[in-house]
């Protein structure tokens, strides 16, 4: 077991290095008009696209910063708005095979075992480096069946009108201040559509960083599914360690029409110094299926609420996360299942770990709206906390405007049993060892929905994370 | 008409002074006018007190009814506050204000400034008593009520209590309730919102529990139009624990919330709490409840129950069990909520044995009860409230 623990021993270097900057347009650090209007010049976008991004910067000035510390709530007084960059790009225009990618960039994405994942999957890699997608790759079987999986500056330029049928639709730019945020200055991200009747097997994948020291980073993704299509999304997140604070602020918006299937995986490793939050909400139609499956191991702080609007009779949301918090970290994530339709379904299982004075938050909010009857409604969440200064916090909101509804919430919070430990330890298993696998055994719900290289990667993860939590 | 104090919104120093008072009590008072001033309004997304406009308000210069349901117990000081405050000034200085601060928010604030009157009551160390004492108070129409109650259980005391708000006054009601337990007290305390359907009501009923203290808190609430009740249990002894019920009725156009905070401060507390809520008709209740475990409380078990059931589509319940967790040496810690009709599974069963749907419903809903109501200590009591409730199903 020993000999075991110590060949999965993860490299945890490749998550702290840097490269050096060179980029082909940086903004100078801080937020105004300008800003915004050159990064619009920049990109050639339409009027509308501006127009929208000005509009989004008003609201963004004018909206309050949520919660406010108070009572253990996200302290979010340490982000500097002028301290970040807004806008940077890595290359001139996104590559479309892969020797077109400069070598720099595929000596960070070496490090981080891209050409791995597309070794094994000749699958559509999004890879974002910077602000914007420098790398895709789309298997050809995928562009016959009319599939489009670009990022998303590209689809403003090559899908204008679906582009414009949809994007601020799911998430208006007045809906927070991050939102309005994201909209003023978003670059990069990724764009699917699938098309009626259209099965993509294998995942999408995307890969997402910062490099530059004080970078904000504010992909949009917008996703289509259309009526009876399923796909798979998957983004991963790792981030080079600096010592200021830099911020993540995205927006994904999804639609998935009658009968479609899609789910949504997200690894989030952001370096422990990286303000991360997040909007991503999806509207699930008559019989759609809509899943988001969203770890939490990094960032120092993630604000993030997957939601699902249940818009059609019959669809089904479910919310499938864990959060990890270290020190100095805050997790404050969970889920919103808003159910406005007849026999609509929703599953929200959270599972969180808090340790070295970390802090775990399940925020989470079940609307059932008149009408939605026959709704069905399960909500899990146990919390983990593994030390005397870490801690963990549950606030679920439920309000019912139905009266045919079946809802269950149940939320457990807990310590490692000394017995658990005692009974492993008794087999010859290190406290070490026998901590990270009651941890990793409490996390299995999730990392099993996680495809298989994944799995590996968090676990290895999580048992890196435990190493030195005894004594 | 009763003579009333100036708007709310402009009271001035003198307008909170009461004949007579002892001095110190004046001063509080002031505190009391001085934190209402400063304090913000609080945003209540759920209640909504605006429709009758707080600040032109005029309070009661009359302290409305206060009455004994029963016999006190033998040895256990029962009078009105009024006159406590002159005869039991070191009880008096050592615990008002003790559970519930004057600065803790708005209405606390106004209540210190502006209470009328309310239960003293004391229970020597040692003394125990199973006679419960059931203490009522009330207004009349057109008035408001302000009214501050202290009980005060020393060491190893043992009280059973009634405290019922009960009548058709209106239109506002501000009630504060300070439960202090000494070492090793107990006590069962029964807290009935029972008032008529024009007022509206904000209240505050916090307990301090001292070391291995017992509070079993049953609660009913189902009058008032409007109802905001601040609800706190503060664990602060060492082997402290609170057995806590609640039940609530929300029917046409009424708006019931609940906030109740349990908040575990010593070593190896306990707490089971266990709330359930009927609405109907265009009724909406909220449940806004935090268990909060401190750092320094280790041992803790704590455990939450929290069952909503519509009985017509247009009702609505909310609920917000809330978790805030500072340590993890936590023994148990959960909870459980539930929001639903009646089980089509058990209505079914009970039909299918000759028993009409309506019937069913309220034998079901009866039952879903039963545990909270079998705890009011008055047998009289009991059926009045049973009854009361069952006719409104």
């Amino acid at each position: 077991m020993t000999v075991e623990a110590n060949e999965l021993e993860f490299d945890y270097s490749k998550y702290g290095f840097r490269q050096e900057e060179n980029y082909v347009f940086k903004s100078g650090k801080g937020l105004s008009e300008d800003v915004v209007r050159e990064l619009s010049m920049m990109k050639g976008e339409p009027e509308w696209m501006l127009k929208r991004r000005l509009q989004a910067l008003a609201i963004f000035y004018k909206k309050p910063t949520p919660l406010d510390g108070a009572w253990g709530n996200p302290d979010l007084a340490a982000l500097n708005y002028d301290d970040i960059h807004y806008f940077v790009r890595a290359g001139d225009k996104p590559a479309t095979d892969w020797d077109a990618v400069p070598e720099e960039i595929k000596n960070t994405f070496e490090r981080l075992g891209i050409p791995e994942a597309e070794r094994k999957f000749l699958a559509g890699v999004g890879a974002q480096y910077e602000s914007e997608v420098v790398y895709h790759s789309l298997r050809e079987e995928w562009s016959k069946l009319g599939v489009i999986f670009l990022d998303t500056d590209t689809a403003l330029k090559e899908q204008p009108e679906m582009f414009k049928q949809y994007f601020g639709t799911i998430i208006p730019s007045a809906d927070n201040k991050y939102a309005a945020l994201n909209t003023a200055v978003w670059s990069g991200g990724s764009f699917v559509y699938v098309p009626k009747g259209v099965h993509v097997d294998i995942p999408l994948q995307a890969y997402f960083r910062i490099n530059a020291e004080n970078m904000g980073q504010f992909e949009r993704t917008l996703i289509i599914i259309d009526e009876g299509a399923s796909a798979h999304y998957i983004e991963g997140c790792t981030a080079p360690q600096y010592s200021t604070n830099s911020l993540h602020s995205a927006v994904v918006e999804i639609v998935v029409k009658k009968g479609g299937k899609f789910r949504y995986t997200t690894i989030q490793n952001w370096a422990n110094n990286i303000f991360n939050l997040v909007t991503k909400r999806a509207v699930a139609y008559e019989d759609a299926s809509m899943e988001w499956v969203d770890g939490n191991i990094g960032s120092k702080l993630t604000m993030k609420y997957p939601s699902v609007y249940l818009m059609g009779r019959g669809a089904r949301g479910e919310v499938l996360s864990v959060a990890y918090a270290g020190k100095g970290q805050h997790q404050d994530a969970g889920a919103k299942m808003v159910h406005n339709a007849p026999d609509t379904t929703s599953v929200i299982t959270n599972k969180s770990v808090s340790k070295g004075g970390g802090k775990t938050t399940y925020r989470g909010l079940v609307k059932v709206h008149p009408g939605a009857t026959g709704s069905k409604i399960n909500v899990n969440c146990d919390a983990l906390i593994l030390d005397d200064k870490s801690r963990s916090d549950t606030i679920p909101y439920i309000e019912v405007e139905e009266a045919n509804v079946t809802l269950a919430h149940e939320a457990t919070v807990g310590r490692i049993g000394e017995e658990q430990l005692f009974y492993l330890m008794s087999r010859g298993i290190s406290k070490a060892e026998a901590l990270s696998m009651i941890v990793l055994g409490f996390m299995e719900p999730f990392t099993r929905e996680l495809p298989m290289e994944y799995a590996v990667e968090l676990n290895r993860l999580i048992q890196l994370e435990m190493e030195g939590s005894v004594g | 008409m009763a003579t009333k104090l100036p708007a709310i919104a402009s009271l001035s120093a003198a307008d909170v002074l009461v004949a007579n008072e002892p001095a110190w009590l004046q001063t509080w008072r002031q505190a009391g006018l001085a934190a209402f001033n400063t304090l913000e309004m609080p945003y209540w997304r759920r209640t909504d007190l605006t429709a009758f406009g707080f600040a032109d308000m005029q309070l009661s210069a009359d302290s409305g009814t206060f009455r004994i349901g029963a016999d006190a117990p033998p040895g256990v000081v029962v009078m009105p506050m009024h006159l406590a405050v002159h005869e039991h000034v070191t009880l008096m200085q050592a615990n008002l204000g003790a559970a519930v601060a004057v600065n803790v928010s708005k209405y606390a604030a106004l209540n210190a400034a502006t209470w009328r009157d309310g239960w003293f009551v004391y229970v020597p160390k040692n003394l125990e008593t199973t006679l419960p004492l059931h203490l009522i108070q009330g207004f009349g129409a057109g008035n408001t009520l302000m009214s501050r109650n202290l009980v005060v259980l020393e060491r190893g005391a043992r009280l059973t209590l009634v405290e019922q708000l009960m009548g058709n006054g209106g239109p506002y009601s501000n009630v504060v309730t300070e439960l202090i337990l000494g070492d090793g007290a107990t006590l069962k305390y029964t807290g009935m919102q029972t008032w008529g359907s024009a007022v509206h009501h904000v209240g505050h009923v916090v307990a301090k529990v001292g070391n291995d203290a017992t509070i079993e808190w049953s609660a009913i609430n189902t009058g008032a139009l409007h109802a905001h009740i601040e609800a706190e249990t503060n664990l602060i002894g060492n082997g402290s624990r609170v057995d806590w019920m609640a039940a609530t009725v929300a029917s046409d156009g009424q708006r019931l919330l609940t906030a109740p905070w349990l908040r575990h401060v010593g070593r190896s507390t306990e707490a089971h709490m266990d709330f359930k809520t009927v609405v109907k008709g265009s009724g909406y209740a909220t449940f806004d409840g935090m268990i909060k475990i401190e750092g320094g409380s280790t041992d803790t078990i704590t455990r939450l129950e929290e069952h909503a059931l519509h009985l017509s589509p247009q009702a609505r319940s909310d609920s917000i069990p809330g978790l805030k967790i500072d340590t993890n040496n936590v023994q148990k810690a959960g909870h459980a909520s539930t929001s639903g009709e009646v089980d089509d599974e058990q209505l079914f069963y009970m039909q299918a044995r000759g028993i009409s749907k309506s019937e069913a419903v309220h034998m079901i809903v009866m039952g879903f009860f039963e545990p909270v109501l079998d705890r009011i200590p008055l047998e009289s009591l009991r059926e009045q409230v049973t009854a009361a409730i069952a006719a409104r199903i």
